[in-house]
């Protein structure tokens, strides 16, 4: 096996280089250990089919996006265009900004609520990193371009969905 | 303990869940939207004395509060959603996972096993879960994905 620092071929199984003595153990099970792990490595986002979302200006009423999430059967709206996404608003936003002063806020332009300047991922990445992503920033919601454009929003349900498409006879979708 | 055995032998209590966040049902929307914020969550348990009989989420916030006048000053039990699928602490994460697949909620209520509620399980969770159990996979990965070395570390 080749050393990782001096590129010295070492014997299969040596603790440390022969050449360099840097420590190899490390070499030994560095891979993925199931055909999960291999597989949220290896499928990239863009095998998802990250959902078209609805995209809104940023000075659309907070009334209008409301309204929008709730014809929609949507979780989110992105703001902004496909090329130079703004912001994002959510369930979570119109809770924690909107929810008791509806009222006042209204008719005031989405840009002042929403959360600016998402996380996104390109579309070649691995699953496991957006799981990772969103595990780590408490996301649901991950907006996946390709070459810097929209390309659409994938979902913690996406995720589900993946992973018991790998092991079916445990999670039963259907 | 890899994926697969985690999902075919640890329960819902094993996974972990956070205490639940409850309201009596005939508080109004108002005091649960505020406690909902407050505690930062996305749903809340609604009990009747210490009986699980509804929830309400964010997504009810959406659907049934926002823009309709008065609704704010209900009772929470008029806009909630009765009788709500529950998780129970000695199911097995599987069964638990289908279910949120199958049903498309986002969250559970977790009973024990006396019935009373003692938690809720979310989506997220159950991805931490999943993501625990693929942890070397995912703490060693790179910064960025396409992250390749272009030279030999070390000086």
């Amino acid at each position: 096996m080749l050393c990782p620092y001096c590129s010295f071929e070492n014997i299969v199984g040596a603790d440390t280089c022969d050449s360099c003595s840097q420590d190899l153990t490390s070499l030994e099970n560095h891979g993925p250990k199931s055909n999960m792990e291999q597989s949220i490595l290896d499928t990239s986002l863009a095998h998802l089919g990250p959902k078209i979302p609805v995209m809104v200006s940023p000075d659309i009423s907070v009334e209008n996006v409301i309204t929008i999430l709730q014809e929609n059967h949507i979780g989110c709206v992105l703001v902004g265009s496909s090329d130079r996404i703004v912001g994002i608003f959510s369930e979570r936003d119109a809770l924690n900004k909107v929810a008791g002063r509806f009222k006042e806020v209204a008719p005031q332009p989405i840009s002042r609520f929403m959360t600016s300047d998402p996380e996104s991922l390109d579309a070649n990445t691995p699953i496991a990193f957006a799981i990772n992503e969103m595990s780590v920033g408490h996301f649901r919601h991950l907006p996946v371009t390709y070459k810097g454009k929209l390309e659409g929003v994938i979902s913690i349900r996406d995720m589900l969905q993946f992973l018991s498409s790998k092991y079916p006879e445990l999670i039963q979708a259907s | 303990m890899n994926l697969r055995q985690a999902l075919e032998n640890e329960t819902v209590s094993h996974v972990g869940f956070p205490a639940p966040v409850t309201i009596q049902q005939n508080q109004p929307v108002r005091r649960a939207v505020e406690r909902m914020k407050r505690r930062r969550v996305g749903c809340i348990l609604i009990l009747d004395g210490e009986n699980l009989v509804g929830i309400f989420t964010e997504r009810d916030l959406i659907t049934r509060v926002l823009g309709q006048r008065g609704t704010m000053d209900l009772a929470i039990s008029e806009l909630m959603t009765p009788n709500p699928e529950v998780a129970r602490t000695d199911e097995p994460i599987k069964e638990v996972l289908s279910r949120f697949l199958r049903k498309g909620m986002r969250h559970l209520p977790v009973l024990d096993s006396i019935e009373r509620p003692v938690g809720t399980l979310s989506v997220r969770r159950a991805v931490h879960f999943l993501s625990d159990h693929t942890s070397d996979t995912l703490y060693n990965l790179p910064p960025t994905h396409n992250q390749v070395p272009t030279s030999r570390g070390g000086g």
